[in-house]
């Protein structure tokens, strides 16, 4: 009887953890729908695609090209600039309903030169994930302009998010992505494996195909299953905002340049300009504007020798155009973003301006575009 | 099927009901075929291979023991040891070692073409190959009987909770148990589900997250590493193998357990091992006690007496020239076992070396206090045995290489290669390991007479393991040992 007694106790613990977990889960997240991908961007500043006469001309990445594809292939425009970036091109500060990014600013004036502008702008996106999308949009469309920003922060990133991964497979192999050094690196380590061992078996296994079912059963059925994404998301932004706390890390904090990955970028950038330069692309290189009124949140010598580097890329090529916007938007037309640590004050935003600074650096652009002609 | 998914957990719930509900000859049929039917969701066309080396080894086992000669029955073992490791020859090594003879050729000149093979690995085929040989041996040493009932032994080779990455299990642990209805045991129960929820919480919340962080690293180029970075990823991945394996044993032991069948302890906190030796003993123990009993002890030529003990043992009143070939040559094959990759013979020599060394070595602290031991050789063996993963988890051998040489090189420690994120994440997994362990040892003693004190403890354990594993449970990543 004793023992009986300890058993239901231990039981008993398993079950109330069961029901207070699932409670919990419940409670805390199903609901709601945070984006993640834009959760840096914070209330201070919102994400805006622009469509012009209906369609859309700014994109967010390979899994929406489509639109921004037909888009060109439809107008009766001559020529095709395509715009690569990151979130400074769809986020605004400050923003009020009607504003305009820089991206449908450009795309109005460009027109007026029978040139059609498509943009497409990701989070964080570095250049070794715009190779990848670059060679996955050139291979659909011939673009006679290629606009890149220079965003030193983003040189800190290597990875391939989903959608760009989701292009590897898409892009066909004539692409430069398939004789460089760099391409073949990414393509093997983000392709699903090719070797004769079991993991790569693994496509349309019956456990896959079962598991696959019993999820879309659970998500159709279950409050929970549907917002685990959501849970994911939240705890990796919480244990994100705990590390921030605990090393007092802010958006002024310096952030060092990672060797590896910056090399990984640099070289990202000139097989985009080898293949720009093969394909009779003109490229427009810019060192991105940024809030230079207060200390910037890299290392001086670092920043330097970045754009030192840039400028002599440049140089390599034919085809490529090198300026810098890093000084055209005036302190005031920046903003602030929440806190990135726990209980913390706003914080400065380094990297979003505010719909003037999105016309001013359009204008600077159309008559760097308009120099070329 | 995978461990971390909806699906065995599905699979798991059905064949635990049904099993508790049959008597014993259907309860047989049901595991055995349970256990195929979880192997088919991986590939139907790989059962005839597993049955095949099932058929063999139940047959060949029956002969060896009504043969009446010594001599007979060695040749039936040597016919069981061909049939088996001809077949883990054929899937996992063909190719491996067409492609070095190829090489090897063109190495010294002579122009050959490789011809293309292309062989699936069946899944689990070194473990359980490896039990079907143990079982073979056993009938061969007259450890045990030849099992007459054929569902009773197919069930013991092909028990679905190991059958893909061990333990691996010796007959005479599992039979018994399979062949008696065990009685149902509330304790046991709980312990099973709480082993599943503990080692799907090592694997999708620990393991899975821990994995991009060392794929990522490990594709980086090695000129763009530094010592550091080096040193923080044989450490990650050192955890990353540890979570992932130790979740694997977890929910083996546990599922088992839900049918009333005790598995032996796989895994024992192998970094807080204070010797190579040590480690052996804490890591992958149903591999190590294999090794030792089929393997090394046979070429020290020593008779082995016990079982399952784990470790690879310092045998005694042996000359030290055979036994220390037997201990390299143990290791390389180790090491093959592990992998059909030079990398992995590399890693084998490396623990050979390691042991070897700690050999010659230990006798210089026979006189130091035991605590002093303990910690002096914990603070050399936890680095050494992390090094020791970098050829285990490298592409290549000039990778493996390299990475070893940028360690010894005092300008590779001067910068950081990787996010910063990587070597907090390392440290802060590493201080929690330890933590973990203490504490555990702590609260175990202290809840021993607080009932209340428990329930509370365990109801907050289950509530974060089942809350994370709900929230993280996705088939990802399937498990490291697999493709072994």
């Amino acid at each position: 009887m004793k023992t009986t007694t300890k058993e239901i106790k231990h039981l008993s613990s398993l079950l109330m953890g069961l029901v207070l977990s699932l409670t919990i889960l419940n409670a805390m997240f199903v609901g709601k729908n945070t984006d993640f991908e834009e959760l840096a961007l914070n209330q201070e500043t919102v994400s805006v695609y622009p469509g012009h006469d209906g369609i859309t001309i700014h994109c967010k990445g390979a899994s929406d090209s489509a639109q921004c594809i037909s888009g060109f292939k439809q107008s009766k425009l001559s020529h095709a600039a395509l715009w690569l970036g990151n979130s400074q091109l769809h986020a605004v500060n400050q923003y009020v309903t009607g504003q305009k990014t820089a991206s449908y600013i450009l795309h109005g004036k460009l027109r007026s030169s029978d040139t059609y502008l498509t943009t497409f702008s990701q989070p964080n996106s570095s250049l070794s994930e715009q190779f990848i999308l670059y060679e996955y949009l050139s291979s659909q469309a011939n673009f006679d302009y290629l606009i890149l920003p220079l965003v030193f922060d983003d040189l800190r990133e290597a990875e391939l998010r989903q959608d760009i991964i989701s292009a590897l497979s898409l892009i066909p192999q004539t692409s430069l992505l398939f004789n460089t050094k760099l391409g073949r690196a990414l393509i093997d380590r983000y392709s699903p494996a090719t070797d004769q061992t079991e993991v790569t078996q693994t496509n349309l296994l019956l456990r896959d195909k079962s598991e696959e079912a019993l999820n879309h059963w659970l998500s159709n059925n279950t409050s929970i299953w549907n917002t685990r994404s959501e849970a994911r998301g939240s705890i990796m932004t919480f244990l994100y905002r705990l590390r921030n706390t605990a090393f007092g890390i802010t958006a002024s904090t310096k952030r060092p340049m990672i060797k590896t990955r910056y090399e990984q970028n640099i070289t990202a950038l000139k097989e985009i300009l080898s293949s720009a330069e093969q394909k009779g692309t003109k490229v427009i290189m810019y060192i991105a504007p940024i809030r230079n009124d207060v200390p910037l949140p890299y290392i001086e010598s670092e920043y330097l020798t970045f754009k030192n580097q840039m400028s002599n890329i440049s140089t390599l090529y034919s085809n490529v155009l090198y300026v810098t916007f890093e000084d055209i938007i005036t302190a005031s037309l920046w903003g602030q973003k929440d806190s990135t640590v726990v209980g913390g004050k706003k914080e400065i935003d380094f990297m979003h301006f505010q719909a003037a600074g999105h016309m001013i650096l359009a204008e600077q652009l159309f008559s760097v575009i308009k120099s070329t002609h | 099927m995978l461990f971390n998914s909806v699906t065995y957990l599905l699979f798991l719930f059905v064949i635990v009901t049904l099993y508790w509900t049959l008597p014993r000859t259907p309860r047989l049929y049901l595991v055995f075929l349970s256990s195929i039917t979880f192997y088919g969701f991986w590939k139907f066309t790989f059962v005839p291979v597993m049955l095949a080396s099932v058929i063999c080894d139940y047959f060949i086992a029956k002969r060896i023991y009504s043969e009446k000669q010594k001599l007979a029955k060695k040749y039936w073992l040597i016919i069981s040891l061909i049939f088996n490791l001809g077949l883990l020859f054929y899937f996992k090594y063909l190719i491996f070692f067409t492609d070095s003879a190829f090489g090897l050729a063109n190495m010294i000149g002579l122009q050959a073409d490789p011809f293309i093979l292309n062989i699936i690995l069946p899944i689990g085929i070194s473990f359980y190959t490896f039990q079907t040989i143990s079982y073979t041996v056993d009938v061969y040493r007259g450890f045990i009987k030849p099992e007459n009932n054929f569902i009773l032994f197919a069930s013991y080779v092909t028990f679905f909770p190991q059958l893909v990455a061990g333990p691996i299990l010796r007959a005479v642990e599992v039979i018994p148990q399979l062949d008696k209805r065990p009685t149902f045991k509330l304790s046991s129960f709980e312990n099973g589900i709480r082993r599943i929820i503990f080692g799907l919480f090592l694997k999708v919340v620990l393991a899975d997250n821990l994995a991009p962080l060392v794929d990522s690293g490990f594709s980086t180029s090695v000129d763009n590493l530094s010592a550091v970075d080096v040193w923080t990823l044989a450490f990650l991945f050192g955890f990353q193998i540890y979570f992932d394996f130790c979740a694997y044993s977890h929910i083996a032991l546990g599922s088992a357990r839900l049918m009333g069948i005790q598995f032996p302890e796989n895994f024992n906190y192998p970094y807080l091992a204070t010797s190579p030796r040590e480690f052996w003993k804490r890591w992958h123990i149903s591999l190590s006690s294999w090794i030792r009993d089929y393997l090394y002890l046979p070429l020290v030529g020593e008779k082995v007496q016990d079982r399952s003990v784990g470790g690879l043992a310092n045998v005694t009143q042996q000359k030290e020239k055979s036994k220390n070939i037997a201990l390299f040559s143990t290791w390389a094959i180790m090491g093959l076992w592990h992998g059909a990759n030079w990398t992995f013979m590399i890693w084998g020599l490396y623990h050979a070396i390691c042991i070897y060394i700690y050999r010659i070595l230990a006798p210089v602290a026979h006189h130091w206090s035991k605590k002093t031991k303990h910690v002096c050789g914990w603070m050399i063996t936890l680095p050494t045995m992390m090094l020791g993963w970098i050829p285990f988890r490298c592409e290549s051998l000039n990778d493996t290489f390299q990475m070893y040489l940028l360690i010894l090189q005092p300008g590779a420690y001067t910068w950081l290669g990787m996010r910063e994120n990587v070597y907090l994440v390392t440290a802060l997994v590493l201080l929690l390991f330890i933590s973990y362990y203490f504490i555990s040892r702590y609260l175990k003693h202290f809840v021993q007479n607080k009932p209340i004190a428990r329930i509370v403890g365990d109801t907050v354990l289950y509530t974060i393991a089942i809350s994370f594993t709900v929230v993280f449970l996705r088939p990802i990543n399937q498990f490291i040992y697999f493709q072994f």
